[in-house]
């Protein structure tokens, strides 16, 4: 990891930690340590009075953003006002978020949980052919006390609320990929720390008079559990990697699913190791395996990607998959060689 | 948690040295029947060695001075990963150029590498481990082949079970017991010795597999003399040389493309529209074989920096495993009798002998159970 990526990885660890340890904290206050920090602008060039990161960065914070269980959206801003760079828009300010209006089966309950909680200040909704940046404070809540949904917020008359809109060239493709890479950081992250959890949980807890992780079913459990994490957080930064240098449609589709993968497979090892403590709410691991499954379903499913990237395998054909895989590879390295990254 | 899989960084240009291999490929191996080139790291073809070797494709990061070219180790593994995705049967030196080779170098003795080691890079000489034993599987230490000192060098006597191709390689490197058994510990008083294996008092005898094939074997030994100067390092540091060696073969792109042949086929002859179990199948394949490379080729750069990733390489061998093991096994479940286009019946011997061959994934090199009592150690669970 290069020193100006371990100075960011080690800052935002220390403050989403802060964060963290304040569960009753305003996140009024939390957002405005983020924003000290130009954390919302971390995907904004310089000139576009930005951080200056690249993906690689965005990936480190994603990634702590879950193993802290932060609840509000520093990553979803992130991404949003990047995007909006690319619009040629000036972000609004305070806490937002984009929603997706038709991507993939399932779509991102997380956001919609978030919209629906009146956390967001403003989103960026993205139709198939046509977006919208929409101020929500403005907009304030409906008669039935909810802010818009989805497809309101392509479509309905949204009055003052409705900041700009304006055609979307190409259609929000490359933006589902890049929210998916962005869930699968998270996710890499929430995995990462139910792990840990199951660990140190394991190691405290006494039967038989000995440690459970003395026990030989219990550490090979344990082994498994940390093979699809290291799997998973490869995964995740692998994909970024390949973001920096241009164009990642297959890795972030093959980072999703192997990323999927590991969060089902722990989700099932966490929660048995730890027995009836860990199926309470007072005890933190559902704020991680819930949530991880749920992020299984944003922007794409493994079902979803693993056909998209067979399509993508088969339509290379004669060429080897091999052949498919190096040649991306090579690229990538190359492209890293020639300075395009950091 | 410390386990660290980070990406590889811009290495050095491999695309001329990939494109080297890929013609030699197509010359030298693409035309074989896929069901002989699934058998990849177990096939075995002298002539395909020396090829090999005489374009300094073995030993690559060896000196110079010792037939090597001193490549990096990134430039073997481009190497290895073209010939093992393409199925090149390159088992006659398999072991000699990853193990052996670089085992003399490090604790030969100077006579023994300039004997050896140039040798092995022309792809003529080839070795075999024996370190199993009818009772000492996973737990080697308790092995009980034996060399006592005599004038001049060792009499070994004893048995070595499960070895590779014994019978087709001139020699073993051993590891027996040269202290007695009443040391403090078993692991204390083993020995690595290199035996020539026409020697007299060595008997061999293959040993046939479930798949049909007989590609390892018994060894007998019946006091066979070996002269003092195919001792490989100290006397009784046996079995610290035997786990490093050990660890560092455990993360390489033999852990997963051991049945890519198969994949390959899989790809090149599935008729359009495949249903939708068949398309889930390969784009899951694609996505796993992607990551276990990059995880790899993480561990073959830090490698490269001289660094001891263990538990990372540990964790590669596992994953990769049963991702290999997977692949027939999954495909043998989810095809259908439209799936693949007329060419689609060479599938049929492939997926037969993969199914028959893959438990071998997980046992070879160290089992799954072994591995993840690596990895629980390395974490600090015992
Ligand atoms: C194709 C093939 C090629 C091989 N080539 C060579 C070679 O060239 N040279 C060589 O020396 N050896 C070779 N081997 C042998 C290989 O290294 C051994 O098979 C391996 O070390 C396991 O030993 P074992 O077969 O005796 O199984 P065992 O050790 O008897 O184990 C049987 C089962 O019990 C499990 N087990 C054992 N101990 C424990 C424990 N403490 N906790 C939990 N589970 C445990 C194992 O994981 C395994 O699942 C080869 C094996 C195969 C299959």
């Amino acid at each position: 990891m290069n020193e100006h990526r371990s100075i960011l990885k080690e800052t935002v660890e220390r403050l989403f930690a802060d964060l963290a340890a304040d569960r009753n904290a305003d996140p009024r206050a939390s957002w405005h340590a983020i924003e000290e920090l130009g954390l919302p602008g971390l995907l904004q060039s310089q000139e576009a009075e930005g951080f200056g990161g690249d993906w690689e960065d965005a990936g480190t914070v994603f990634k702590a953003s879950a193993i802290h269980r932060l609840e509000i959206p520093v990553s979803e801003t992130i991404l949003a006002r990047s995007w909006l760079v690319g619009l040629s828009l000036k972000s609004p300010e305070g806490m937002g978020g984009f929603l997706l209006h038709s991507v993939n089966p399932a779509g991102p309950a997380g956001l919609e949980r978030m919209l629906a909680a009146g956390k967001l200040d403003w989103v960026l909704a993205l139709g198939d052919k046509s977006w919208r940046l929409v101020d929500l404070e403005e907009f304030g809540f409906t008669s039935n006390g909810t802010r818009p949904s989805r497809a309101e917020l392509i479509s309905k008359d949204l009055g003052a609320a409705l900041i700009a809109e304006g055609p979307l060239d190409g259609g929000p493709q490359d933006h589902a990929h890049q929210a998916a890479l962005m869930r699968a950081c998270q996710m890499a992250g929430a995995i990462e720390a139910m792990v840990a959890l199951a660990i140190e949980y394991t190691r405290d807890r006494q039967q038989f008079g000995r440690s459970l992780s003395s026990f030989q079913a219990i550490q090979h459990q344990l082994a498994l559990a940390v093979e699809e994490s290291a799997a998973a957080s490869c995964a995740a930064a692998s994909a970024c990697q390949a973001m920096t240098l241009g164009n990642a449609a297959f890795e972030i589709a093959a980072a999703k699913w192997r990323v999927g993968k590991a969060a089902d497979r722990v989700f099932d090892i966490a929660h048995q190791v730890h027995g009836a403590i860990g199926f309470t709410r007072e005890y933190d691991l559902h704020q991680f395996s819930l949530r991880a499954q749920e992020w299984r379903r944003d922007f794409g499913n493994e079902g979803y990607w693993a056909r998209e990237m067979a399509r993508a395998v088969l339509s290379n054909r004669p060429k080897p998959l091999w052949h498919f895989l190096t040649a991306r590879h090579d690229a990538i390295l190359a492209a890293e060689r020639a300075g395009a990254g950091s | 948690m410390n386990v660290h899989f980070e990406p590889i960084r811009a290495a050095t240009d491999m695309s001329a040295l990939r494109a080297d291999v890929r013609a030699f490929l197509d010359e030298k191996v693409a035309h074989l029947p896929a069901e002989v080139r699934a058998q990849s790291w177990s096939g075995w073809d002298d002539g395909l060695s020396a090829a090999m070797g005489a374009r300094g494709w073995i030993g690559m990061t060896w000196p110079t001075t010792f037939g090597g070219q001193a490549a990096s180790q990134l430039d073997r593994y481009t190497v290895v990963e073209e010939m093992l995705a393409a199925g090149a049967p390159v088992a006659a030196h398999w072991i000699a150029d990853r193990q052996s080779g670089t085992l003399i170098l490090k604790f030969g003795s100077d006579d023994l590498k300039r004997e050896l080691v140039p040798q092995i890079a022309t792809g003529k000489l080839f070795f075999c481990i024996g370190m199993s034993e009818p009772n000492s599987g996973s737990d080697l230490a308790s092995l009980r082949t034996r060399a006592q000192r005599v004038d001049g060098g060792w009499s070994i006597s004893g048995s070595k079970i499960w070895t590779t191709f014994a019978d087709k390689s001139q020699f073993m490197i051993a590891l027996v017991r040269t202290t007695q058994q009443d040391a403090r510990s078993s692991r204390d008083g083993l020995s690595q010795l290199v035996v020539d294996l026409s020697s007299e008092g060595v008997t061999i005898r293959p040993i046939e597999d479930q798949t049909g094939a007989a590609h390892f074997c018994e060894v007998f030994f019946d006091s066979v003399f070996v002269p003092d100067r195919m001792l490989l390092g100290e006397e009784g540091q046996g079995w610290a040389q035997v786990t490093a060696e050990l660890a560092l073969e455990r993360s390489g792109p033999e852990r997963f493309l051991s049945s890519h042949v198969l994949l390959e086929a899989v790809c090149e002859t599935l008729n359009e529209q495949p249903n939708d179990a068949m398309l889930a199948l390969l784009g899951e394949w694609a996505a796993e074989l992607w990551v276990l490379r990059q995880m790899s080729l993480s561990v073959a750069s830090r490698l490269e920096r001289g660094e001891a990733p263990m538990l990372e390489a540990a964790i590669v061998k596992d994953l990769g495993a049963r991702y290999e093991q997977s692949i027939a096994r999954d495909l043998s479940g989810a095809f259908t009798a439209s799936s693949f286009s007329d060419a689609g019946s060479a599938i049929e011997p492939v997926l037969t002998y993969l199914v028959a061959n893959s438990p071998c994934f997980s046992l070879r090199g160290g089992t799954r159970e072994i591995l993840r009592g690596i990895i629980a150690r390395e974490l600090g669970l015992r």
